[in-house]
């Protein structure tokens, strides 16, 4: 009385073995196809993780310390920056957070191309807020594992699939952050660009999306930090780097290996995140002084 | 570093045992699916033909062994791959602190692990040993980079993979053409095979049978090598030792026939000890009955009722007749 009526167990198995097969069907007919399309990405992150590893400690700290130093010009940041990559050279973690580094940087770049124009479009157009709405939350909910194991069956292991896992989580927030502050921008302002003489475009670009500036920024870096907490999983895909060491030690007990891979995700996460928000401050500052 | 494996491990598994309520007998439900169904059929005919509380504890390889060496707890293992054992558990079984109950022919008969390639690739291109495959690494492009050709390994956390990082050494790989290929995780390696057959694409390296997956995909495998087997001391002791580092004196060698042995801690009923000891597996039975569980998603648990339902002949062999009555009587 208490059960459920539930189908046929027939029915089910069947329901679900033919989303299988139909799966299967699609891999073996498209897969090829996939694979040469995101293969200019491939190509992209294979070559940026080369040149991080060509890139000598020393030239990167300085490069690092110097972009650093033109976006926030917060000098205690990139003490902060200089001791903690440091620290991670020195426990033997270098090489691995460099192809984390790699693949968060090249999915956050994925991310902003597609995520900005779809959240344009959303402040634009409100029958496209109803429909990627939804589509959003999906995406951020969706145990990853359920993704994971068509798209290695896609594209195969390594990084690709690793960049798609991970930019499926992590893209919401640029997008819904770019609709929400292109949304908050004063109808009167835009009125007024208009009444100038300005095209839609340059209203788009002058005053849209430089009011909606920082909020937009306030999205990457939610993205990036959503990035950041994806490279555990998407390691469960062959990506290389400080995820696969954690579940290396999670999978032996290597508490001391855990605890140090750990601590350099949260090390990048921290010094992106500071560095976005002091860039942020910076420009408010030299905004109001004007 | 081994007294913090042990604590961690001690964590994972015997916390779950600990807290859940007490059962008598804790069996041990290790992660992959012929494991996971031995483990419920144990707990299936302990519970309803001898009348013990059985409780499963799930757990992988490591640290289950490092539990029941710590707490005594879970009380038996279905089906352990003694060669991936390492050398503290071999200890406890030479000294007694746990009890290997299975005779030489395994749990499963039949069972291996190594190296695996699709029949149709094998057969097309006429590659019957390891060392044909290793001559043709053009037929297994890397996903990274195509002209390398690509091995998948073991899964992080899993003892076999330094196994097959020093056989990649030992067989000069990266000379001939080869690339490592991690696939992180058991959901990496799976959907790694299944596509790279679905797309009809080369695909080598690890897996191990009995598996549904080994039977439906149609691989080929564990392969030998012409060189042979490379002997128990450089394999024990140097390809498949337990530690992070390459051995730098690994031999080329293929894949030794995997040993599989349930093992118990001391101190259980006789009764139970002589159902364990009888209870082992044709191959051939395994693996029609892991295609079953795939065909139909079926639970480890539904499984093991179907196998008792379809196979009385086999399980009525290793109980007693009064145990077989019982259970025959509540599977209906």
């Amino acid at each position: 009385m208490a059960n459920f009526p539930s189908l046929e167990r027939e029915t089910i198995t069947g329901f679900k073995k033919s989303i299988d097969s139909t799966f299967r069907e699609f891999a073996s007919n498209w897969g090829e196809w996939f694979t040469e399309l995101l293969s200019p990405i491939h190509w992209l992150l294979i070559h940026f993780e080369k040149l991080l590893f060509a890139t000598p400690w020393y030239i990167f700290l300085g490069l690092i310390s110097l972009l650093l130093w033109k976006a926030t010009q917060n000098w205690k940041l990139i003490i902060g920056f200089l001791i903690s990559f440091i620290l991670i050279g020195l426990v033997g973690m270098w090489d691995d957070t460099m192809r984390t580094l790699a693949i968060v940087i090249v999915s956050t770049l994925v991310c902003i191309v597609i995520g900005i124009p779809i959240g344009i479009l959303m402040a634009k157009n409100n029958l496209a807020h109803k429909i990627i709405l939804p589509i959003l939350d999906l995406m951020q909910t969706i145990p990853s594992f359920v993704y994971l194991i068509p798209v290695v069956m896609l594209f195969g292991l390594g990084k690709i699939p690793g960049l798609i896992a991970i930019s499926v989580f992590a893209i919401p927030p640029v997008i819904r952050f770019t609709n929400i502050g292109l949304r908050e921008v004063d109808k009167d302002l835009k009125e007024t660009a208009q009444a100038l003489g300005l095209t839609p475009f340059h209203i788009l670009r002058l005053v849209e999306l430089s009011l909606a500036r920082n909020v937009i920024l306030g999205g990457i870096n939610q993205t990036i930090m959503m990035a950041l907490s994806m490279v555990v999983i998407a390691s469960m895909i062959g990506v290389r780097g400080l995820g696969a060491q954690v579940l290396n030690s999670i999978g032996n007990g290597y508490l001391g290996l855990g605890v140090i891979s750990g601590l350099s995700i949260v090390a990048l996460a921290i010094i992106m995140d500071r560095a976005i928000q002091s860039h942020n401050k910076r420009h408010d500052k030299w905004r109001e002084n004007k | 570093m081994k007294y913090i494996k042990t604590m961690i491990s001690v964590m994972l598994i015997s916390l779950i045992s600990t807290f859940a309520k007490a059962a008598d007998i804790k069996i041990s439900e290790l992660n992959w699916q012929s494991g996971s169904l031995i483990a419920y059929i144990d707990s299936y005919i302990l519970k309803h033909g001898y009348g013990h509380d059985t409780e499963i504890v799930p757990g992988g390889i490591d640290a289950t062994i490092e539990s029941m060496l710590a707490t005594g707890s879970p009380n038996i293992v279905g089906e352990m791959w003694i060669s991936s054992l390492g050398d503290n558990a071999l200890s406890a079984l030479n000294d007694g602190t746990l009890i290997s109950v299975t005779d030489d022919n395994g749990v499963i008969i039949g069972a291996g692990e190594g190296w695996f390639i699709p029949r149709d690739v094998a057969e097309k291109n006429g590659l019957n040993t390891i060392e044909d495959v290793l001559a043709r690494p053009d037929l297994f492009p890397h996903p990274e980079d195509s002209s390398k050709g690509g091995i998948v390994i073991c899964p992080e956390g899993w003892s076999c993979k330094q196994t097959n990082l020093n056989l990649f050494e030992a067989f000069d790989m990266e000379a001939k053409g080869w690339k490592v290929l991690e696939p992180g995780s058991s959901t990496g390696l799976n959907a790694h095979w299944e596509g790279s057959v679905t797309k009809g694409k080369g695909a080598f390296g690890y897996y191990w049978t009995p598996t549904s997956f080994v039977g439906r995909l149609d691989l080929v495998g564990p392969l030998s090598a012409e060189v042979g087997f490379a002997g128990d001391d450089n394999w024990t002791k140097c390809i498949a030792s337990q530690t992070d580092e390459l051995c730098a004196d690994a031999q080329p060698s293929q894949w030794p026939s995997s040993k599989t042995g349930t093992i118990v801690t001391p101190g259980l009923d006789q009764a139970v000890n002589d159902y364990v000891s009888a209870r082992t597996f044709e191959g051939s039975v395994i693996t029609s009955m892991l295609v079953w569980m795939d065909a139909n998603q079926a639970t480890a648990e539904d499984s093991a009722t179907y196998f008792l339902n379809t196979y009385p002949e086999i399980w009525s062999k290793w109980v007693t007749p009064e145990a077989a009555t019982k259970i025959t009587a509540s599977l209906n």
